[in-house]
């Protein structure tokens, strides 16, 4: 992670088990460790806090700012295809299952603040830990699944994290791929 | 699959489960119960608790969010089916996501042991899409409490458990964000390839995904690779079976198109095999079938169908549009589906009766094309391959085409005719119309009418146009040219006043929705 000078103030973070959605319902030892052992991080706009293909060995959660997710395809470069401002939001969850390594670069997209969960905690603890946090991963992931499908239901209501030029060259908007014109043509079938 | 032991090897076999301990199998095995669903079944609903996980055993299950209006067919857990009953889901499904026409995203799950329900098993704890079966449907129940408590007493399991389900999480969203970027591909054959390039570290170099690039670049080997993507889906090796589910969903516009090409392939074996003591117009009415079924798996429009005449034996116009190169046929015959769409869906379903078109002489190496229309009875006019004829085999030519058209209408048969000669695209079609079919309605006794009929957009893909045609007010000769056989009188009507409107109706037809 190369962060740069960032805007915001010196670096601060409410309790895990306050950030993460439903985090209160992890084990008390777990956030216990976890909250010893993350590290806080203000980024500036622009940096790659996890690399695609690479192994991934923490997760990152955002505390505030906003935060890109891009897919590197043959032929189009890396695409936007997430963006978000919600604090809480978890990403790395790639590091929790083999091989390990990220599906998606992530970014990011304004000056942030961060927090860095290094994986060790998880998978040195008890095997509970590891259940707890796989599940409250999935269950965030599932949500974002869902919220994804009904803005290409919706695209009017998308939010506007989508709204936003992307801010590196190469990358599209958000509003670019997150749009149902794509799939339109498969729709409708007289 | 009715005892323990049947089931128990059901689990062991499931590539999805590689990385669960056989003993975590067995427990599945031991507590699954099963559950069988009728067509339009709901399994369960958005925002209720999650009681259970089931494994999909045979048929489908769709996950879509909640309509409010959908079917609400409870399963039956005894392996009794209520009987069939409609499907509640809008909208063609693939085996993977797609949109319905309320534009609703849902996703079919249609791979035998594919986990169903572990959204309601992670935090909130609660199912985030209803769930219907489209067809009668079988799956495995494990109730919820027996897993809780399994979790409970073996630490280690729940660990691997719910590292499986996020797995199936991190999948799910990543299908969708794959689906995000392919639609930006114009081919998506490129946007396979480039999915299958993703992967390639994580694939064996023997894997044969990286054949299904080179299956989906021709034509007639693209069914060839949706059926390796469906053996490789249903195969051992979860990673390749993740990629070819996310292919076959990149591949749903595909998989249409590929229905017409095989509808067209039939089409022209319908002719070109047709018993040798088939008469002309039944091997017509043969081929009108087949395009009717053909054109059942596009996306078309059709307005004006009031217009047309009560009875036919009418001279009906058409538009001619160049056809997609994707159409091409093995032996190099492309069917022209325009003039196709309105012989069979116009006048064949209006009228019961194929119509007979007036098509050029086969150039001598189209061979494909005239042992096609060798069977048709068409009246055949000659190709520019020919070369200029003299004044008399003009004249000659001319009387024979007049008898058989003459001879066509007073059968009471349509004659379809594309007045331009040649096809061109949808934009700024027609060119330049010709006058031989508007002279031969000039001369006829009695006098026919003439129907125009614009389409649009058969120049197109098939699986991103919606192909519109227009039938037009008919009209006579004698009632739009104050002298019909005056040639001048006749050429200033077709140019400056038919030509125009003509190309409205085009316009018209392209903008059907």
């Amino acid at each position: 992670m190369g962060a740069g000078a960032s805007s915001l103030p010196p670096p601060s973070s409410p309790p895990l088990g306050d950030l993460l959605p439903g985090g209160s319902a992890l084990p008390a030892a777990l956030i216990r460790e976890l909250d010893r052992r993350s590290t806080v991080h203000n980024v500036a706009q622009g940096t790659v806090l996890l690399r695609q293909r690479a192994v991934v060995d923490g997760l990152i959660v955002l505390v505030q700012g906003r935060i890109a997710t891009l897919i590197d395809f043959a032929g189009t470069g890396d695409l936007v295809v997430e963006a978000t401002e919600e604090p809480g939001r978890v990403f790395g969850w790639s590091g929790l299952v083999a091989p390990r390594r990220a599906t998606a670069t992530i970014r990011a997209d304004a000056d942030s603040r961060i927090v860095m969960l290094p994986l060790a905690v998880v998978r040195d603890g008890p095997p509970r830990w590891t259940a707890a946090v796989c599940g409250l991963v999935a269950g965030a992931l599932a949500d974002r699944t869902r919220d994804l499908q009904a803005r290409w239901a919706h695209p009017a209501s998308a939010p506007t994290e989508a709204a936003e030029p992307a801010g590196v060259s190469g990358a599209a908007r958000p509003s670019e791929v997150s749009g149902p014109s794509a799939l339109s043509e498969v729709s409708g079938d007289a | 699959m009715r005892d323990v032991v049947a089931v128990r090897r059901w689990f062991a076999g499931l590539a999805l489960l590689d990385q669960l301990h056989d003993g975590d199998r067995h427990l599945f095995a031991e507590h699954a119960t099963w559950v069988t669903l009728p067509a339009g079944g709901r399994l369960y609903g958005e925002g209720e608790r999650g009681s259970a996980l089931w494994f999909l055993v045979e048929g489908e299950i769709v996950l879509g969010p909640a309509s409010g209006t959908g079917p609400d067919t409870g399963p039956d857990t005894d392996g009794r089916v209520d009987g069939s009953r409609d499907g509640g889901v809008d909208g063609g499904l693939e085996g993977g996501v797609e949109v319905g026409v309320d534009g609703i995203v849902r996703r079919a799950v249609t791979t035998p042991g594919y986990p169903v329900g572990w959204d309601g098993l992670v935090p909130p704890d609660r199912y985030r899409w209803d769930a219907h079966a489209t067809s009668r449907t079988r799956l495995l129940r494990v109730d919820r409490e027996v897993i809780d408590a399994s979790c409970r007493l073996d630490g280690a399991f729940a660990a691997r458990l719910h590292e499986l389900l996020l797995w199936l999480a991190g999948g799910q969203l990543r299908r969708q964000h794959t689906r995000l970027v392919t639609g930006r591909y114009d081919d998506e054959t490129d946007a396979v390839a480039a999915l299958v390039a993703l992967r390639a570290e994580e694939l064996r170099v023997t894997s044969p995904l990286h054949r299904i690039p080179g299956y989906l670049r021709s034509r007639p080997t693209v069914a060839d690779a949706f059926r390796a993507l469906e053996v490789i889906r249903d195969g051992p090796d979860a990673v390749e079976a993740e990629i070819a589910r996310e292919a076959l969903d990149v591949l749903a516009g595909v998989r249409r198109e590929l229905r017409v090409y095989l509808g067209l392939q039939r089409v022209y074996e319908a002719v070109a095999s047709a018993p040798p003591d088939l008469p002309p117009a039944e091997v017509r009415a043969r081929s009108c079938r087949a395009l009717v079924d053909l054109f059942a798996h596009t996306d078309h429009r059709i307005a004006g169908l009031d217009r047309l005449p009560p009875t036919p034996g009418n001279v009906v116009l058409c538009n001619h549009l160049d056809s997609h190169p994707g159409n091409r046929l093995p032996n190099g015959f492309s069917l022209i589906l325009d003039t196709h769409f309105v012989s069979s869906m116009i006048l064949y379903r209006t009228y019961g009766r194929a119509p007979v078109r007036v098509v050029r002489d086969s150039h001598w190496h189209e061979a494909g094309h005239a042992r096609y229309y060798a069977r048709l009875g068409y009246v055949m006019v000659p190709s520019s391959e020919e070369g200029p004829p003299t004044a008399q085999q003009r004249a000659e030519r001319y009387e024979r085409f007049v008898a058989e058209a003459s001879a066509t209408l007073r059968a009471g048969v349509d004659l379809v005719i594309c007045p331009e000669g040649r096809p061109g695209p949808t934009a700024g079609s027609p060119g330049r119309l010709r006058l031989g079919a508007f002279r031969l309605a000039a001369r006829l006794d009695p006098e026919p009418l003439i129907v125009p009929v614009a389409v649009a957009n058969f120049d197109q893909r098939l699986s991103r146009a919606v192909l519109g045609a227009v039938v037009a007010e008919p009209f006579r000769m004698s009632a739009v040219v104050a002298d019909p056989s005056d040639p001048e009188r006749v050429a200033r009507f077709v140019d400056d006043d038919l030509t125009p409107r003509y190309r409205a109706w085009v316009r018209e037809a392209a903008a059907l929705r």
